[in-house]
């Protein structure tokens, strides 16, 4: 909590502080995950993904990746939800 | 991923991997944590099976981690044109006998490998290749130092009747289009005004004159180079001064008796042909103008006719090829010593005279006397006499305006 009053404070982006994860949603077909450590399901259905902070479930229809590496991946498909845990 | 990584990934060659097994997840996080390069990755509806492509670089290292994850990887398709090289590397001989055939089509078909005329009828195809030949038009020329419009302005230079001339270049073939003037003996080759004077001596028949002043009537007898019908008008005023001159292409049919000397001998003795039956042949192959026999007689009599028969080789009706094949021939004869009798002897002279009677007709002569007498001796038959024949007359001579 410290860490987040200061770089509040400071104006520090949260990804860059505090390691928050980054999502960039290209409406329904396409996410794109920055900042995530590794992924702990996936299938068609539903794609969770460990971050820094919390876990991401990206819940959908015919859902893929499309590339991933150290730095981000996309997912593709029909996405639902994206709920944090 | 760009299109340039993607063109650059088929350049690579990529794989299309299937993963079975248990820990895919796992699998997937240590591909990302060892950073090898996998993407469009797809899970199957029963999940047994996950599809992804990869480069061949990440496929042999990700060996290692496929034991940890309990999993086995299957190469579902190759694709990229390093493996396309690979699968076709076997043909190669293939591959560069095709490459070298179609260098070998354009460098031909850059040269003319056949010359041909149409539309000639007095002049035959040997006589106007012996011009072009002489004008170093011939096979084998690159077709890039033919000059079209040069060649036609040359050919009506050297033919006069030839009134029309087109050449045109059709793949390797070189094709001399020809109209020859059948109606009158008169052509023109520059655009100039001129005059038509008479090419023969004769009497004349009949004139018909269209453009110009005619200086003959009916019955009077012109010589050579007499002027006919004049090309230059006066023009004079009310006192019938001369003023100035009007000039035009003078244009009339004018046709005339003309008489044809004819004299020819042939001696009673001649040496006849007798053909042995003695029949060989051979097979010529020419090649870029240089010949190569296959097979040549053995034997070969002292006397022989021979008869080639050649057939240049083409892949389409205009593409034809710097070879061709020729069917030598050879008859065997001997000669033997002949004397011809009387009958033999005016049926011979008859024959030639017909024969110089069906050329003056081909050319629209129209015979209208026959005064030939054949004389047979005891060494020669003589044929001497004339023939009057009815025929159009004139040819032109340009103007010179200074004059």
């Amino acid at each position: 909590m410290l860490i987040e009053s200061i770089s509040d404070r400071l104006e520090i982006p949260k990804d860059v502080s505090m390691g928050a994860t980054i999502l960039n949603v290209t409406g329904q077909y396409g996410l794109f995950i920055e900042n995530y450590k590794n992924i702990i399901e996936y299938t068609e259905e539903l794609i969770r993904i460990q971050s820094r902070t919390c876990k991401i479930c990206i819940c959908g229809k015919n859902l893929h990746i499309e590339y991933f590496n150290e730095i981000g991946m996309k997912v593709c498909g029909r996405i639902k939800s994206i709920e944090f845990i | 991923m760009s299109i340039i990584n993607h063109f650059f990934d088929y350049i690579k060659g990529y794989l299309k991997i299937d993963f079975t097994g248990h820990d895919k997840v796992r699998f997937l996080n240590l591909c990302r944590n060892n950073r090898f390069n996998i993407w469009n990755i797809r899970m199957s509806e029963n999940e047994e099976h996950m599809i992804f492509f990869s480069s061949i670089d990440s496929f042999y290292q990700m060996k290692k981690i496929r034991r940890k994850c309990n999993g086995k990887l299957k190469i579902k398709k190759k694709i990229g044109l390093s493996f396309k090289i690979r699968k076709y590397q076997k043909h190669a001989f293939f591959l560069s006998g095709i490459i070298i055939f179609f260098i070998l089509i354009k460098i031909i078909s850059l040269y003319i490998w056949n010359i041909s005329f149409d539309g000639n009828y007095s002049y035959t195809d040997v006589e106007l290749m012996n011009f072009l030949n002489e004008n170093h038009i011939e096979n084998g020329l690159k077709k890039s130092s033919i000059n079209c419009d040069e060649l036609e302005y040359l050919i009506r230079k050297q033919y006069n009747d030839i009134t029309w001339v087109s050449v045109e270049m059709k793949g390797t073939r070189l094709i001399v289009h020809i109209k020859e003037n059948f109606d009158s003996n008169i052509a023109k080759t520059e655009d100039k005004p001129y005059n038509i004077v008479s090419n023969v001596n004769g009497v004349i028949d009949s004139i018909i004159t269209r453009s110009g002043i005619p200086l003959v009537k009916r019955g009077d007898s012109v010589e050579k180079n007499q002027p006919l019908v004049n090309g230059t008008i006066e023009i004079q005023n009310d006192a019938k001064e001369v003023v100035g001159y009007d000039y035009v292409n003078a244009d009339a049919s004018i046709y005339a008796y003309v008489t044809y000397d004819f004299h020819e001998s042939f001696s009673l003795n001649y040496q006849q042909k007798i053909y042995t039956g003695m029949k060989k042949s051979a097979i010529e192959l020419k090649l870029f103008e240089k010949s190569l026999f296959f097979s040549a007689f053995e034997k070969k009599p002292k006397t022989f006719d021979t008869v080639k028969d050649y057939k240049p080789l083409s892949l389409t009706k205009n593409f034809y090829l710097p070879v061709s094949i020729c069917h030598i021939r050879y008859n065997g004869y001997k000669i033997e010593d002949q004397i011809y009798d009387q009958d033999q002897a005016y049926e011979l002279a008859n024959e030639k005279i017909n024969e110089y009677i069906h050329d003056l007709e081909e050319k629209g002569i129209q015979i209208i006397e026959n005064n030939v007498t054949i004389d047979v001796n005891e060494s020669e038959c003589i044929m001497t006499g004339n023939f009057v024949v009815l025929q159009q007359i004139g040819q032109i001579e340009y103007i010179d305006k200074n004059e």
